[in-house]
Formats: structure tokens, sequence, C-alpha cells
């Protein structure tokens, strides 16, 4: 009998063993970890695909982007590991060049007045704390891109000029909105290595310039066309033609920042704390070998004779040569251009849904969102077509469809205005009172035209992207020279190459250094609108406080039909009109560091935030 | 089913599935509610006069119709099934000593999921008035095919096994009970992270000790594995010991009627949690945190799905490149969280059994809390590791009292309790915030910060005070009369993220309490439950206290008229709300809409949760009709509520996302009879 209570108690105890294999491997089941920092530099295949990241992470770009962009789950990083918010307007409304039409959108927060240490990474700096992931990527490929055992010098050579560049790069970006910033030169291991304090500006725009000059040596001249949009010796000329310009300009040039802390040993981190004229030469030859590299290798302006001046017909595309420049990728007048988006993108994704009135707004234009309305502040700039100023009445006028046709050809190929076609699903755009295009939705009385290819509606499209381009490398080295050395015939050629090729006469001959300055900034306003030049440009000029630039007073077309013609009513008058105020406190011209990271010890705030 | 295959072994097996097959309309209740409570009379009218057709307004997708909406949800079914199975095999061991028990279960549950949507793009036409005043109806969509979407079948498989020996006998006035037990617990989900299985395992041992029921004491301990820490780390032990003692039982204790029943116990226990978060298993990021850092190509990186760039040429070389990314950095000494549970408690009848009451005091320490750095600087570039940071501490009380009593037929019952439980933060790693009143250390967990309102201004001269403090929210520049006026707490004459401190309790309430009572008398029989919480607020929903909130016409409540306005302020008419202005439409004007006292509302309530009258009929006429009893009765629900917050805002159960419209309580009065045959 016990015998066989023995066997029984035997069965169950074995059967229930038996069941889950052994009990010390129970828990023992994590995945192998088969892929480590190792094995990416174990092979030059695989440290290619962390070249892709270090594109991934440290490329900026002219639209904002999403977290879903960059492959992240759908939010991008925000402080502390977390991944928080997304972009969900496009940033052109802050300056004088648009207005953000949705209440949601970050740039109110410019317009407001209502910036702060808080929402500076959701309403401006939204690669804040990505580009740092950016930098470390470039520090790691930095540290044992030479361990790869398969890799070509050649190979290895590019790939740290690459990650030469991307570092430049992102330190660049902290550069123009922060003033000095932490320079992050190798991979953090520890808490300690952790706490890096902000460098002077000097410091920063030295170890900017000393990456650039690295990454030149080390880059190819020219990238083959399967590796377009990687770096090459242009793309470092370019960049360091940018730093020194911005390092030269009145906001950094200076012992006299806009704002201060009081002391000059502090501000030291918002400026050189001298002026040296000579930085204007340093921008001055640093554009002209970017101008140079150009030549050498067939970049160059896109410049068809016969579409300088291009037709304009109703309902029909504007086929000249600035619209060919930003509508067609990887042209031969782009550098470098940003890749992010890298699938063509329909009508409902971004970066259309930055760009695209709402589709109940401009009926077919496939937007959920409304993109910034175009508003007069930015219109009046456009010249008549003799290169003298358009006149507008204050108190408006009746003959709007006149006053279009005689603007600057560009002005056909950036706006779109009542009458213009958006795109191929929306050939002749309704503004006016009445339409579902009214002041009260289009408020500048102008939509956007740059950027949006023209069958957008129809099929996915792959949008131009543009990071550095040659007619920007001409309008730098135009305004250093003038700073450096007066309106030179030099830098008078320089903008007239970017004026004539869309059919815009010489400047007159004659101007006066102020003057000319005046000119070349207005230029570079049209010629790179919306391509997320305009804020940097009016602060480190320091004109972004006068009236009508980011203060002020902004204005509006109110427009009416004065007649029912079909299909298209003719004739159209115009009011200018306020829509809104805006104000820039004086600490507008440095960002404020995001204050979560500012408590944590290590970053010292700008003044006034 | 039991067998008894003998007197000492017995096998239990317990068989249970359950179907469900749900269908209707996409849309959920909550949904449905907030459809409605956008909907703006004004709105687009559904469907036109001049045929079937559904109308869209002008400047809106439906104009929040929620008809509109309804007909553009389609259609589900939802098919689920949960299917149970275990064996149970127990044998008596009394052949070694009495009292000795052995049992083994294995148990298998089986869960899985398919949810089928179809739907159809819904056709509307927008409604445009054209230059000579006709109307034509523009169609919006095209018309595409029934779209049918289904889920992958959600399925997961857990399997249970337990071992126990177990031990129960009685040695004259000592009873002793032992237990020792080993527990494993395997969970199958394809929606895991990594696709790996998820295991626990546990041995537990037990000794209870009873002396004629006077002294009571228990002593136990856990000895718990985790799959979510490092061998040498994932093994936890976890030990608890009670004492009781009733007084009233001891021969020194005089009998009375006052103190009838006395017991003193107390506890003292150790549990541990090994969750970084809630989605621990199914979120990469949050399980293995030891494993060594690991790179990807896919979504196993914190947070990301599979990385890559392009390059080349559009439209001829133009291609993908994949790409490798760091994932989060590892921590291998990560171990269990501990939490240290004391309870103190008291149980005692009085005159005559007819008072009960109960009494605990209870307090928990965590330590060792899983959580990720917060104050290294984001300059590092990567996901910080996990660590075992943080304390906190949760204390309370409950209170018990139940009296009963009769006269003659007249029984009667009250009954009232009261509990309270509070927490604060001990140490995390928070950064040092600029003003100490800022730290969220040394609050409760989960408190809301915000501005302190003192009203709203309510004239031009208050507005243009130089000595105003400038506030600094979108829009903050246009201030009128009718806005809310924030305390500047730190006085430096600007109204931002400084002045933020912790306002209102926390929204789950700290004090809940119930109060009950009952009688019956000859065949009547009345009950009555009331029930409230204290100690909580209630931080408004957008859509509840901003009137047409979003971009489209949305609706807006009945109190809001309660606004400010220069005409209500002049006829000294009672103002509850700011001004209207529009908070997220093209004008965004934030300073009404912060996070303040001004909409952080005490959320106390009282609610006579449930009443129930009856009268039970025994008579000798229903014997006749072969009926034993007859129970006719009324009961309601939710009568009555005595509270602070909205209306229609449930105090009990408040919607807190910003977005929702609250979901209304129902307030039910059943008629019913039961009968007996």
């Amino acid at each position: 009998m016990k015998r066989n209570h023995l066997f029984i108690v035997g069965i169950i105890i074995s059967t229930l063993i038996g069941s889950c294999t052994k009990i010390e491997d129970f828990l023992d089941k994590p995945p192998g970890i088969d892929l480590n920092e190792d094995i990416v530099f174990s092979a030059q295949v695989e440290t290619e695909k962390y070249v892709a990241t270090l594109y991934q992470f440290g490329m900026i770009s002219v639209f904002p982007f999403r977290g879903a962009d960059v492959g992240f789950g759908g939010n991008l990083p925000s402080s502390n590991g977390g991944f928080s918010f997304n972009m969900s307007s496009s940033l052109f409304g802050t300056t004088d060049e648009a207005e953000a039409s949705e209440g949601f959108a970050a740039e109110q927060a410019w317009n407001n007045g209502g910036l702060t240490p808080q929402n500076i990474v959701p309403t401006q700096d939204y690669r804040y704390h990505l580009r740092w992931m950016g930098i470390r990527v470039a520090n790691i490929l930095l540290e044992r891109i030479d361990e790869v055992p398969d890799a070509s010098v050649a190979y290895k050579d590019m790939v740290k000029g690459e990650a030469l560049f991307i570092r430049a790069l992102n330190n660049f970006e902290m550069f123009k909105r922060y003033g000095g910033f932490p320079i992050v030169n190798k991979r953090i291991v520890t808490f300690e290595d952790s706490k890096v304090p902000r460098s002077t500006l000097e410091a920063g725009v030295n170890a900017i310039i000393k990456d650039c000059d690295e990454a030149f040596d080390k880059l190819p001249l020219v990238q083959p066309s399967s590796f377009t949009g990687r770096a090459q010796k242009g793309a470092a000329l370019a960049l360091k033609a940018r730093v020194l310009l911005y390092a030269a300009s009145p906001l950094f040039n200076t012992n006299n920042p806009p704002i201060s802390f009081g002391n000059t040993e502090d501000d030291k981190l918002l400026c050189f704390g001298n002026f040296d004229n000579n930085r204007w030469k340093l921008a001055v030859d640093a554009a002209k070998a970017a101008l140079d590299w150009c030549a050498a290798n067939g970049y160059a302006l896109i410049d068809d004779p016969a579409k300088r001046i291009p037709v304009i017909t109703p309902g029909q595309r504007v086929d000249g040569n600035y619209r060919t420049a930003w509508e067609i990728p990887d042209n031969r007048e782009i550098i470098l251009s940003c890749k992010i988006y890298n699938t063509p993108k329909n009508a409902s994704q971004f970066p259309s849904q930055y760009v695209l009135p709402r589709s109940d707004y401009v009926p077919n234009s496939g937007g959920f969102w409304t993109a910034p309305t175009v508003i007069f502040n930015f219109v009046r700039k456009y010249e008549k077509r003799d290169g003298t100023p358009q006149t507008w009445n204050p108190a408006g006028g009746n003959d709007l469809v006149q006053k279009y046709a005689e603007l600057d050809p560009r002005f056909h190929q950036t706006v779109c205005y009542t009458g213009a076609r958006l795109h191929s699903g929306a050939t002749r755009v309704q503004i006016w009172e009445g339409s579902v295009s009214d002041k009260a939705r289009c408020k500048g009385g102008f939509w956007l035209l740059k950027h949006i290819p023209d069958a957008i509606t129809q099929s996915g499209q792959n949008f131009n992207n543009p990071i550095f381009r040659v007619n920007e490398m001409l309008l730098s080295y135009a305004e250093a020279l003038n700073e450096f050395s007066g309106p030179t015939s030099e830098a008078y050629s320089a903008i007239n190459q970017i004026r004539n090729r869309s059919g815009m006469p010489n400047l007159p001959l004659g101007l006066s250094k102020d003057q000319f300055r005046l000119r070349v900034q207005n230029e570079r306003d049209i010629e790179l609108a919306f391509e997320d030049h305009r804020l940097s440009d009016l602060r480190r000029w320091r004109i972004a406080q006068n009236d009508g630039v980011m203060q002020g007073d902004f204005w509006g077309l109110e427009i009416n039909r004065l007649n029912m013609a079909t299909p298209f009513p003719t004739e159209f008058s115009y009011t200018p009109f306020v829509f809104e105020r805006r104000t820039f406190p004086n600490q507008y011209y440095y960002f404020p560091y995001d204050n979560n990271e500012v408590l944590k010890g290590n970053l010292k705030q700008n003044p006034g935030w | 089913m039991n067998f008894d295959v003998s007197k000492q072994f017995k096998i239990a097996i317990d068989l249970s599935t359950q179907l469900e097959d749900r269908s209707g309309n996409n849309a959920n209740t909550s949904t449905i509610m907030n459809w409605l409570a956008l909907a703006n009379p004004l709105g687009a009218p559904s469907t036109s006069q001049t045929g079937n057709r559904v109308v869209t307004s002008l400047n809106g997708t439906g104009g929040n119709n929620p008809y509109t909406f309804l007909l553009a949800e389609g259609y589900k079914r939802d098919f689920r099934n949960l299917l149970n199975g275990s064996v149970r095999l127990d044998h008596k061991l009394d052949f070694i000593t009495n009292g000795l028990n052995i049992h083994g279960i294995v148990a298998y549950q089986n869960y899985s999921r398919q949810l089928d949507i179809y739907r159809k793009q819904l056709i509307t036409y927008r409604a445009d008035r054209l230059p000579d005043n006709s109307v034509l109806f523009a169609q919006q969509g095209d018309d595409q095919p029934l779209l049918f979407s289904s889920s992958n079948p959600n399925t997961s498989q857990r399997t249970t096994i337990e071992l126990a020996l177990d031990y129960k006998r009685t040695f004259g006035d000592h009873t002793v009970t032992g237990l020792l037990l080993y527990n494993q617990l395997k969970t199958v989900d394809p929606s895991f992270a990594f696709g790996v299985p998820n295991g626990y395992q546990s041995y537990v041992g037990r000794v209870v000790y009873d002396y004629k029921n006077k002294y009571l004491a228990e002593l136990s301990g856990a000895y718990n594995g985790t799959e979510n820490f490092a061998p040498g780390e994932r093994f936890g032990f976890f030990p608890s010991f009670s004492l009781g003692w009733v007084p009233t039982a001891e021969k020194f204790f005089p009998r009375n009627n006052i103190l009838t029943f006395l017991k003193i116990r107390g506890s003292f226990g150790e549990v541990g949690n090994d969750q970084l978060s809630g989605d621990f298993l199914t979120n990469p990021n949050s399980r293995f945190l030891y494993r060594p850092t690991a790179y990807s190509t896919n979504g196993t990186f914190p947070n990301s799905t599979a990385g890559f760039y392009y390059f080349g040429e559009v439209g001829s070389n133009y291609a993908r490149y994949n790409a490798i990314r760091e994932g989060r950095s590892n921590n291998p000494f990560l171990t269990w969280e501990r939490a240290q549970k004391t309870n103190l408690g008291i149980e005692a009848n009085l005159w005559k059994d007819r008072i009960m009451v109960v009494v605990d005091i209870f307090s928990e320490e965590r330590d060792n809390i899983l959580a990720v750095p917060q104050t290294v600087s984001s300059l590092v570039g990567t996901a910080l590791p996990a660590q075992n940071l943080g304390r906190m501490k949760n204390k309370g009380y409950e209170v018990d009292v139940t009296y009963r009593n009769k006269i003659k037929d007249f029984n009667y019952w009250v009954k009232a309790n009261v509990s309270y439980a509070t927490n604060i933060i001990l140490f995390q790693d928070e950064i040092t915030r600029l003003f100490p009143y800022q730290q969220r250390t040394g609050q409760r967990f989960g408190q809301i910060f915000g501005y302190i309102s003192e009203g709203l201004y309510n004239s031009w001269e208050e507005v243009n005070d130089p000595k105003r403090p400038v506030s600094t929210f979108v829009g903050s520049n246009r201030i009128q009369p009718g806005d809310i006026k924030y305390r500047d707490v730190n006085g430096d004459g600007i109204i931002n993220f400084l002045d933020e401190v912790p306002i209102g309790k926390p929204t789950i309430p700290e004090t809940i309490f119930g109060f009950s009572l009952g009688a019956n008398w000859k065949g009547f029989d009345l009950s009555v439950l009331f029930q409230g919480a204290t100690n909580v607020s209630i931080n408004y929903s957008r859509l509840a206290v901003q009137a047409f909130y979003d971009v489209n016409p949305a609706s807006a409540a009945e109190y809001l008229l309660e606004s400010w306005s220069q005409e209500r302020f002049d006829a000294g008419l009672p103002i509850n709300f700011p001004r209207l202005s529009v908070g997220n439409g093209t004008n965004g004007f934030t300073h009404n809409t912060q996070t303040s006292t001004f909409f952080v509302e005490d959320a106390s309530y009282v609610r006579l949760k449930n009443m129930e009258v009856g009268y039970t009929l025994t008579d000798n006429v229903l014997k006749k009709g072969k009926i034993k009893s007859l129970r006719v009765y009324v009961n309601a629900n939710n009568l009555i509520t005595w509270t602070n917050v909205l209306q229609g805002i449930d105090p009990e159960t408040p919607n807190l996302g910003a977005n929702f419209e609250p979901y209304p309580l129902v307030r039910t009065v059943n008629v019913g009879a039961n009968i007996t045959f």
C-alpha cells in the first residue's frame, strides 16, 4: 500500500517537472545580442549602416520632421530620454515671410511673445536632443573607424570626413541659435563626462572651423552619383563659408551684444567680445573657396536663358529657372541636400502637410492642416521687373492683377496668389472675400507655392530639401565682400548672376556700402525664401526688432472680386490690413536653453530668460 | 470533474471556455459621447432636403455632426475566446505523518481575439452658395470599395505549474499549518518584446501557529525569480510575519457585556517589483534591462522603428541604406524594487456584539524604485540605463463600524466606513529646480502643479496697471478684462513656469467613505447606501471649460453662459469663467487655459448611491398558487449627488483626458418582483 502511494506521488512530481524542462533554466531566456558595437566595426558593410544613422540623426532639414521620419516610434526625442513631441507646422511663420495659419502652430509663440525655456524645443529647436544623438554617432565613428578590418584607407578617410562634417554642422546649429555651446568631441561614458559647460562663442566657432578643415582634408573631392547626399569637400567648404559669414555678422562680431549678462567675461558666451573687420575677410575667402570648388566640379546656377523670364499663363505652371532650382531634386545647383524624407511623399504626408493649405481652404489641395500664408510684408519686398520697387497704395487699389504681373518673375515661382496655380490639382486658386480662402483663413492673402511639387496630388513626390546651394554661396560672397571692402565689382557680379538668371536686371552701379547691404539683404530674402535662412539672417544682422521684420504690424491683403467673369474673375482690388502685432524682445536674439537641461547644472542660461 | 481515486488520492479537472461575439458600430460609447458634446447647433445639417445627401459644413469635416461621424465609422465584429483548463492532483501523505498533503496543479489558459472592421468611404457633399445665390452640392471624396480590415489574431497562452506540500494538524490546543510551494508561470504572447515568452518562478514557505485562537503567529517567505534582472540579481527573498493576540480569550480578562471581543494584530512584510513601466513586457525599452548594450537594425531600439537613409540621385540610383542604432545602455546590477509594509489592526465587538469595530493602520515604504535617471544631461546622446533609484512612502488607515440591533420585529443596522491613504516621494533623481516649491520630491506622486488664480481682471485699469505682472503665455500681449489674474509667486514681475506651485489634492481621492443603513419589519425591508470621497481634486478637461473648443465649430456647455463679460460684470451677475476667447484657433490665446486653481477644483462628493424598498409576501393565499414567496421592490441608483463639480461630470469616475467630454452619470430606477416557487 505504502509503495503504491509513493508511486503515485512520484508520478505527480515527475509529470510536473517533466513538463517544464529544466527548472534552473526556466528564466534564462533573454534574446541573444548578436549585434553590438564590436560587430558594427567588424566589417565595412556593418559600418556603412552606422553611417546611415549618422545622416539620419545628424542631417538638418529645410522642413521640420517628425519622429516617424527619423525612425522613432512617433515622436521626437525630448529631455530625459523621453519622446514626447512633434512638429506640426513648418516654422516659416516665425519671421516676416509668413504667418502660421493654425493656432497650435509652434511659430505663434514667437509672434506672441510666448517663447519660454520650456517650449524652445517644441517651438523651434526640435532637433536639440536628436542633435546630441547625431554628435554621439559621429564621435563613436571617429573613435573606432580605424578598427574596421576590411575597409580601405580611402573609405576610412571618407567616413572620418563625414563624421567631422556632421559634427561641425550640428555644432553650427547650436552656435547660430545659442551662441556659445558645449563642445562634445568624444563619446560621453560617465556621469562626470556629461557635465560639459558652454564654451565661449569664439572657442565654439574655432572648434567648428577645425572640424570643417579636417573634414575637407579627409572627404573625397566629389561623391559618385550613387552617393549623392553624402558630404564631399564642397559640403565642408560651404559649411565653413556659412559659419564664417555668421561669425563675422553684427550679432557675434562685437563687444556689445543686444542683451548682456552684465559682464564682459560671460558675454563671451554670446559674442567675440570685440569687433574685428578681418572676420569678414575670412568669410570672403571661405565663400570664394566654396565657389571655386563649385566652378571646378560642375556645380553652378541653373540658368537656361529661355527660362529666365517664364511665360505666365493662367492655370499653367510657371516654368522658370528659379522653379527648376527648387523643384527638381539633386539638380546641379545643390551642393548638399537632406534626404531624411527619403521616399516619395503624397499630399497627405509630411512634408506636404507643412506647406499645403487645408483642402477646405483650397479645394483639392490635399492638406488637413493649413500651411503658412505668405504675408504682404514679404510680397512687398519683390521689385518690379525693371529693378525698381513696386509701389503699393497703403489705402488699396483696383489694379491687383497688374501689380502682380509687374513683379520679379521669382514672385510667380514662390507665391501662390489669386488665380495662380498651386499644383496640378488646384490650377486657379480662389483667394478673395467670399471664397473659402478669405482673409480670415488666408490672412496674408497668399498661399505658399515654393517647395510644392506640381504633381503632388497625383502621386508621391520627392521633395527637394537643399541644405547648401550655389546661390547661397554667391549671396554670402557678395555680402562679406561688401562688408570687408565695399561694393566691389566681384560683389556686384555675384548678385547680378542670381538676378539675371531670373530675368532681373543688374543692380544699379554706384551704390554705397550701406545701400548695397540693404540690396543684398533683400536679395537674400527673395532668393532663399522659405529655406530656413530668414530667422538666422535677421538675428545675425540684428534687424529682427525693426518694425515689420519680427516686431510691429504685420500685414495681409484683403482681396475683392471686381467682376464675375467666367471661368474666373479678371480684376481684383486689394486693401492692406494689419492681421496681427508681433513682439520681439531683445532676449530673442539668443535662444533660451531648454530649462530642464539648464537645471541639470552644466549649462549657463542666456540672459533675459 | 472530481475523481476520488482513493481516500488518499483525488483528481480534479476543470475546463471552461468563454466565447464572446460582439458586433455593432465601430465607434465606442465614449467617442459617441464626445461627438455629441462637440455637436454644434449651427453645424452642418447632416442630410440635405434635396435628396439623400450627407452634407458637411464649409470649414469642417462634417461640422461635428455625430450622425455623419457614425455613418463614416463603419461596422465592427469582435470575436473573443478564452479557454481555461486545469488538472489538480491531490494526495494525502498520512503514511509519513498525519495532516501532510501534496498537490500539483497544471493550468493552461488560451486567449484569442479577432477584430474585423468593415467601412466604406462616406461620400459627403459640401454646400456652396454660388454668386447667383443657388446652392451647389460639391461631392467630397470619391466612391471607393468597401474597406475590410482585420486585426492580426491576438492570441496568448499561459501555463501555470504548482507543486506544494501542505500540512495542517492540531495537537490539543495547538494548531500548526505549514506550506511549501513551488510555482512557475509562463506566458506566450507574440506581442511581447523580442518575441520571447515571459516567465516567473517562486518558492514560498509558510508556517502558521495558533494557540486556542488566542495567540496567532505566521511566518512566511517567498523567493521570487524574474527574467528582468541578470543572473545573480534576479532572485529576491521577501519575508513576512504577523502576530495576533485575543485578550478577551484570556482567563484573566473579566467577562463583561461592554467589550465582548478584542483582537490585536500586527504584521510586517516585504514585496518586490521588477517592472520599470506598465508596458514592460511589450516595450523592448523596458525588458531585459540588464543585457549588454545592443545595437539593432529594427524596432528593438528604444521607441524606434527601422532606421535608414537614402543616398543617390532621385530618378536614377536613389537607394535605401539600412541603419544600425545603439540601444539603451545596460545596467547589469539592476535588481528588485522592495516595499516594506507594516500593518497594525484592532478588531473589537462591543455591547453584546451590537457594535463591531475594525481599525487598521498601515504604512509602506518603497525602496530601490526602478527608474531612469533624470539629472543626466542630454549631451550624452543615448538612452540612459534604468537604475534602482527612488524611495516613496504610503500610509493610511481604515475604520469600519457596524451597529446592529432589533426591537421586537424591527431589525436594523447601520454601517460606516472610512479609509484614508496618502503618499510622499522621499527620493527621486530630480533636477534641482530654481525654487524649492517646485521640487516634486517631497510631494505626493502625481501632484498637479499649476498657477494660483486670484480671480479675474475686471477693468482696464487693472489690466493696464504698470505693476501688473507680465504674463508670458501665447497671446499674453492681448490681456483684457475677464482674463485670469495669476499670482506672481516668486515676485519677479513675470508670470511664467516659475510661478507654478503644487495645487489641489490628488485626482484619486485620499479619503473614501461610505454609510449605509437597513431595516426590516414584518416583511418590509429597506436599505440605503451613501458613499463619498474627499481630499480629491479634478482638473477639468478642455472640452468641459473651453467654450467652442476645437478648430471646428464645436459646442459649449450651458454653464459657460456665466463667463465674464462687461455686461454681466456691470449687472452684477454671477461670473464663474473667464471671458470667452479663442484658445486653440488662429489667434492662439492660452493665458486662460493654463493649469491653475481656477480650473482645478475640489471634487469631493457625497452620493446617495443606492436605495431599495421591498415587501415580501408569504401569505397563505400565495401557497394555494404554489408560490413560496413573492417579493416586490423598488430600487434606485445614483439618486442624488452633492458636489461642487460642474454639471454633467461624474465626480466618482471623471474622465481626465484633456480632449474628452466626461461621460455622464446614469441614474436608474428599477421596479421588480422576485417569485420563488
